[in-house]
């Protein structure tokens, strides 16, 4: 019991200690070696900018625009990865058939359509979007599609057992035993959908943290660059932990979510 | 029920029907059932010439080495596998027609399997209730009769908790439970305690025996446990195996309630004795 405790609050001590020791030996480097502030700025500086970044208006615009393509992508490829995890899972020749369609594109970089939504669908938010579900969808498709088959034979033999309906053996057996697997998928595609859309904004357009990104390589300004890729380090966190909560809410009952408490 | 002690062992080689002990009519009868797995590779005939009766409150246990067809004779008779030929009547009525089953049979099942198989999102009480929650019982009642279920199988204090949270013998006394929960007429139960330790084992043969009484249910127990299935039975139904038929048939005349103590006693160890030679006859 002892031990568990210690090993409950390990993290919480663990990570500042970590995260000083990173900074202190950053700070170090520079002094040691004389890195020039273009190539690697100061801990310091870069927090001095990150408070001022942070204050901008600006600045939050560019955070909602990156939010709102993520969201919306990820959104739209969890409706899509379910639907479509559901209807392969169940009716075997329909994926047997699109099999070779699915391996084919998972081995495409989907980085390299970018240019061509750009094309299609112009340096708005659409490109953005598109980049975000489609990177999102085959993780959450591909999970979804393990747990419909993975449902316990001899859970199905209780519910065979009991003359269960298939409705209820839907929402008693087959929907809860799959509900892991979506999260697990879910967790994976909201990192997906922020990458997508970072990349996106990088090949195009006027809005989000991405073309923040390359708008301060652009002017070499070492210590807003880092600033900017600690409020995405921030922000992937922040919606990692947001699927993690709705997890712990659905899933209680969960390996995942026990063996994390 | 008979109160002499007294055994009758048929020889082997009697897989003639035999009739139940009150047979006007069999609670559960199997007519000439022969089961075939087909598959790619491989073709099993897992049954052949199963002719069984079994009367109302009767404790059958079927015993027989591995792979012998105990779990293809169980899940037939449970409607989980169809016969390949034959028929499986309850209370005169067939389980099958056509490739469906008699909804009204399969209410007098209750089935519990080697491994509890509890839903791991449901609590003890939830899982207790869930056949009652599928036939539109109320909640008040189900979570009623649940708890009630609970303290007859020795789990009160646990009805909130997960599955993950008890012993391997607790999440057995909790799918009985559950088979319980309906009032089943017939318990089909599949080497229930196979992957206990011998002394929980021992503890739930004596419940199994006080819920059968109590429940006035008809019992089909799979075992490969000689002392097991003596035990608890009324007759002992020893299959020999590739393909599975029925070798003999055992009547159990020892006086009820049984104590562990009985299993001492030399007319139960001349069962056992007589039982285990039948087994070992296969080998050869
Ligand atoms: N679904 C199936 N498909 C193909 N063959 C099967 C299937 N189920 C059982 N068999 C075969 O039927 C035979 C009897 O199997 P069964 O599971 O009934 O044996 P058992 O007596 O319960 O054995 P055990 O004591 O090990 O549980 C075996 O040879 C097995 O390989
Ligand atoms: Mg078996």
């Amino acid at each position: 019991m002892e031990r568990e405790k210690w090993m409950k609050l390990l993290p919480w001590i663990s990570t500042p200690i970590l995260l000083a020791l990173v900074i202190g030996g950053w700070d170090l480097a520079i002094t040691a070696f004389g890195v020039s502030p273009y190539v690697l700025p100061r801990p310091g500086t870069v927090a001095e900018t990150l408070s001022e970044m942070v204050v901008e208006a600006d600045t939050w615009e560019h955070i909602q625009a990156t939010v709102v393509e993520t969201v919306v992508g990820f959104v739209i490829a969890l409706v899509l990865g379910i639907a479509m995890g559901v209807t392969l899972g169940k009716i075997r020749w329909l994926e047997v058939a699109v099999r070779p369609l699915i391996v084919a594109s998972q081995v495409i970089p989907k980085v390299a359509l970018i240019p061509l939504f750009v094309i299609w669908f112009g340096f708005g938010i659409t490109s953005k979007v598109i980049m975000a579900l489609l990177l999102a969808f085959f993780p959450i498709m591909l999970n979804v599609l393990l747990g419909v088959r993975s449902v316990d034979p001899g859970h199905q033999d209780v519910m065979r057992s009991l003359d269960a309906g298939r409705w209820q053996t839907l929402r008693h057996l087959e929907l809860k035993s799959t509900l892991p697997y979506v999260f697990a998928g879910m967790e994976v595609g909201i990192v997906f959908a922020l990458i997508g859309a970072i990349v996106g904004e990088y090949l195009g357009g006027s809005q989000g943290l991405g073309f923040l990104v390359v708008e301060t390589l652009n002017a070499l300004d070492g210590p807003r660059l880092f600033g900017v890729i600690i409020l995405l380090a921030f922000l992937g966190s922040l919606m990692f932990f947001a699927i993690n909560g709705l997890k712990r809410i659905f899933i209680p009952w969960h390996e995942s979510v026990i063996s994390a408490q | 029920m008979t109160d002499r002690v007294l055994t009758k062992t048929e020889p082997s080689g009697a897989a003639t029907a035999s009739e139940g002990p009150t047979s006007q009519q069999a609670e559960l009868e199997l007519v000439g059932i022969a089961k075939k797995f087909e598959t790619k590779r491989t073709s099993t005939l897992a049954l052949t010439g199963i002719d069984l009766a079994i009367g109302r409150r009767e404790f059958v246990s079927v015993i027989g080495r591995s792979g012998c067809g105990k779990t293809t004779l169980l899940r037939t008779l449970a409607g989980l596998v169809s016969p390949s030929e034959g028929e499986v009547r309850v209370q005169g009525r067939g389980l099958w027609r056509g490739n469906s089953r008699d909804p009204e049979v399969m209410h007098k099942f209750g089935v519990i399997f080697q491994d509890a198989n509890l839903f791991p999102w449901y609590t003890v009480e939830e899982n207790i209730a869930l056949p009652l929650r599928m036939r539109g019982e109320d909640k008040r009642s189900r979570l009623h009769r649940a708890h009630e279920l609970a303290e007859l199988v020795g789990l009160t204090g646990f009805e909130r908790s997960y599955p993950r949270e008890l012993s391997g013998g607790m999440r057995q006394r909790t799918a009985i439970a559950r088979a319980l929960s309906y009032r089943p007429e017939i318990l089909l139960m599949d080497e229930p305690f196979g992957a206990l330790d011998a002394l929980t084992r021992e503890r739930m043969n004596l419940e199994v025996q006080s819920i059968a009484t109590t429940t006035e249910a008809t019992v089909v127990f799979v075992t490969h446990d000689i002392t097991e299935a003596v035990f608890l039975a009324d007759r002992v139904v020893l299959l020999s195996p590739r393909p599975g038929r029925i070798k003999s048939i055992t009547d159990i005349a020892l006086q009820r309630p049984r104590e562990l103590d009985l299993q001492t006693t030399p007319q139960f160890q001349d069962i056992v004795r007589t039982l285990r030679h039948q087994l070992y006859e296969d080998e050869a």
